[in-house]
């Protein structure tokens, strides 16, 4: 059992920090904090997902004429999630002026607090 | 010849490319951002209808992105449905780019009623914004229809939902941002559980073009993992599409954006996550989906009932009428999703003409919902009584696009209707039948009551005094081409109906 957990350890972080980064989402009523959460989602599959193409001792992934073919690392992973990484932080800007935008109005950038202030 | 080589991703290409284009040429010339925006728009509509006879032709269109042959490349892969759904989205965004003009624009004088309430919201230097995430919004949703690549899929789903999210909160005010705010906490983790869903899938295939996932899922010797995968991006796109216990960001997004943006989001965005849905299924999983998704397509198959039942009735209750649109959606999007889950071929003609249908009448109900808010500033339905006094054309509209919306005879509404009973009929699924049925009748109750309202009662206690008359022209064709475009779909059902049967014939087949 904890062989099977040490053999798999990147998928068990992964899915932890994936939990964490959803409990922040949903429990926390700090618009910031959500954000956090968010952040801390995405980098959980982020990693998930580099992890996947992780090889001990692998190489870079060039080839080299004349040297003999060295196992290498899957590149393929890292190009996809250089692109979430894009996504992600346009994302979390957009998602941070929206919270100035809030703020503006409620003064606060707590959702229960902005949610008071209104009854 | 060069040129036609790369005619798949002419129409995604010309409106990235005047997205761009548009900040920059509004700093010398104000106002031509939205003939800019609608020239665009017209030329990808003409070069997506272009991509139709050779698709006829052929089946299917492949193109690779820099020439990196599939399975190691970027695939576009534009199949008949694809283009359709090309079609479909560049001309509601071209009748919803027209409608803008005047829309997003100040009243032309001090004392002028007209748009008050959008033109101190849209500061001037908002419009470029406005029309260029427009663009990429559109140019997006194609983008996202014509790919053959399950992680260039995901892509333009961001892509798609960073400008639905900043177009929703673009007028600034407090509801407008609250709602942006609820959709995209929403919308956010499911796009990473998309992105999950990819790399579990990636991680035990190991490629990403949707037709060699069909073949190595149906190979694969973890079928617990293309199953988890296959339950984590249901859910992922569930939620973009709004799917029953996951709309809550929908009502109050669409219902608080600017009309000609909700238009697009009820009638195309969350359509997105439905195609995808469907894309995924009948491709990437096509084997694991044909003999053993029963579980999951029976969980999708009541949601969706009860997605109908629940949004009719929420529908009813509401007394703002933009909002009451919005939750026609959710049952709409019900319908759609039924007649997917039930995984028979004459239900998901019945649901994907249904996109069709949907599309074209809830763009005309909300470019209605924007006239009447911009000559009026009133919003709830009460409000509506005796409208047709004073906007006969709009309300005409409003009762046409109804009429398809509860699906009388001969309107598009009812052959939807008509493919997706005898769908649930032929599989056994009587019960299904009868939701949809029992459905029809709730949506006829809170759409009639509207026309009710506008056409045969008095306007109480003196509202609509002020109000001068109809909207502009460049507002009310746009709608009207949206209401007559609803009424002939139901009379060229007989030409649409026989290639799109073939198209979803070769779903079937993987292809």
């Amino acid at each position: 059992m904890l062989n099977a957990l040490l053999d798999n350890l990147n998928y068990v972080v992964a899915m932890i920090l994936f939990c964490i980064g959803f409990y922040t989402v949903i429990m926390r009523s700090n618009l910031l904090k959500k954000i956090i959460g968010l952040t801390i989602m995405q980098v959980a599959v982020f990693f998930f997902l580099v992890s996947i193409g992780y090889l001990a001792d692998g190489e870079a992934p060039t080839v080299i004429p004349g040297a003999p073919p060295a196992p290498m690392v899957n590149p393929l992973p890292q190009a996809m999630i250089l692109t979430a990484i894009v996504i992600s932080v346009s994302t979390t800007a957009l998602f941070l002026s929206l919270a100035l935008k809030f703020y503006e109005h409620h003064g606060t950038v707590d959702l229960d607090k902005a949610k008071e202030d209104r009854q | 010849m060069e040129l036609s080589q790369h005619v798949a991703i002419y129409p995604i290409v010309t409106l990235l490319f005047v997205a761009v284009l548009i900040p920059i040429v509004t700093l010398r010339k104000k106002n031509w951002d939205m003939p800019l925006a609608g020239l665009a728009l017209l030329l990808s509509l003409v070069l997506s209808a272009l991509l139709v006879p050779r698709i006829r032709a052929t089946g299917y269109l492949s193109y690779h992105l820099g020439s990196w042959e599939p399975p190691f490349g970027i695939e576009i892969r534009i199949d008949f449905l694809g283009a359709l759904m090309m079609i479909l989205i560049s001309a509601i965004c071209l009748i919803a780019v027209v409608y803008s003009k005047r829309y997003v624009a100040p009243g032309r004088s001090e004392g002028d009623k007209t748009f008050f309430f959008y033109a101190e919201q849209m500061e001037k230097g908002k419009r470029p914004v406005y029309y260029s995430l427009f663009l990429v919004l559109c140019a997006s949703m194609l983008g996202f229809v014509a790919s053959g690549d399950i992680f260039n899929m995901f892509v333009f789903l961001e892509l798609k939902a960073i400008c639905s999210y900043a177009l929703v909160a673009i007028p600034g005010t407090r509801l407008p941002v609250r709602a942006a705010i609820k959709y995209m906490l929403m919308s956010v983790p499911a796009a990473m559980l998309v992105l999950l869903a990819i790399g579990l899938l990636y991680s035990v295939t190991g490629t990403l073009n949707l037709a060699d996932l069909a073949e190595r899922t149906a190979s694969s010797d973890y079928a617990q993992v293309v199953t988890i995968s296959y339950v984590i991006l249901i859910v992922g796109f569930a939620v973009k599409a709004a799917v029953f216990p996951l709309h809550i960001w929908l009502p109050d997004a669409h219902s608080k954006a600017p009309s000609p943006i909700s238009a697009l989001l009820s009638a195309l965005v969350v359509k997105m996550g439905l195609f995808g849905i469907i894309r995924v299924s009948y491709s990437a999983y096509g084997t694991y989906f044909h003999s053993d998704a029963n579980f999951v397509l029976n969980i999708v198959m009541w949601a969706a009932a009860i997605a109908i039942v629940y949004g009719a009735i929420m529908a009813i209750r509401q007394r703002e009428f933009k909002l009451m649109m919005a939750y026609g959606t959710v049952m709409n999007i019900g319908y759609i999703v039924l007649g997917f889950a039930l995984r028979d071929q004459t239900a998901l003609l019945g649901s994907m003409y249904h996109v069709m249908v949907h599309a074209l009448a809830k763009a005309c109900f909300f470019l209605c919902a924007g006239l009447i808010i911009s000559r009026s500033g009133y919003q709830t339905i009460d409000d509506l009584k005796g409208a047709s006094r004073k906007m006969p054309l709009t309300c005409a509209a409003f009762a046409l696009a109804s009429l398809a919306i509860v699906g009388i005879p001969p309107t598009s509404g009812f052959i939807s209707k008509w493919y997706l009973i005898s769908g649930c009929l032929s599989t056994g699924n009587i019960f299904m039948g009868a939701i949809i049925l029992a459905g029809s009748v709730m949506a006829a109750v809170y759409c009639f009551r509207v026309v009710y309202y506008m056409f045969f009662l008095p306007p109480s206690n003196g509202l609509w005094e002020e109000v001068t008359g109809e909207g502009p022209a460049s507002m009310v064709v746009p709608t009207w081409v949206l209401a007559a475009a609803t009424l002939a779909l139901g009379f060229v059902s007989s030409w649409v109906l026989p290639p799109l049967r073939d198209a979803i014939a070769s779903l079937q087949l993987g292809a």
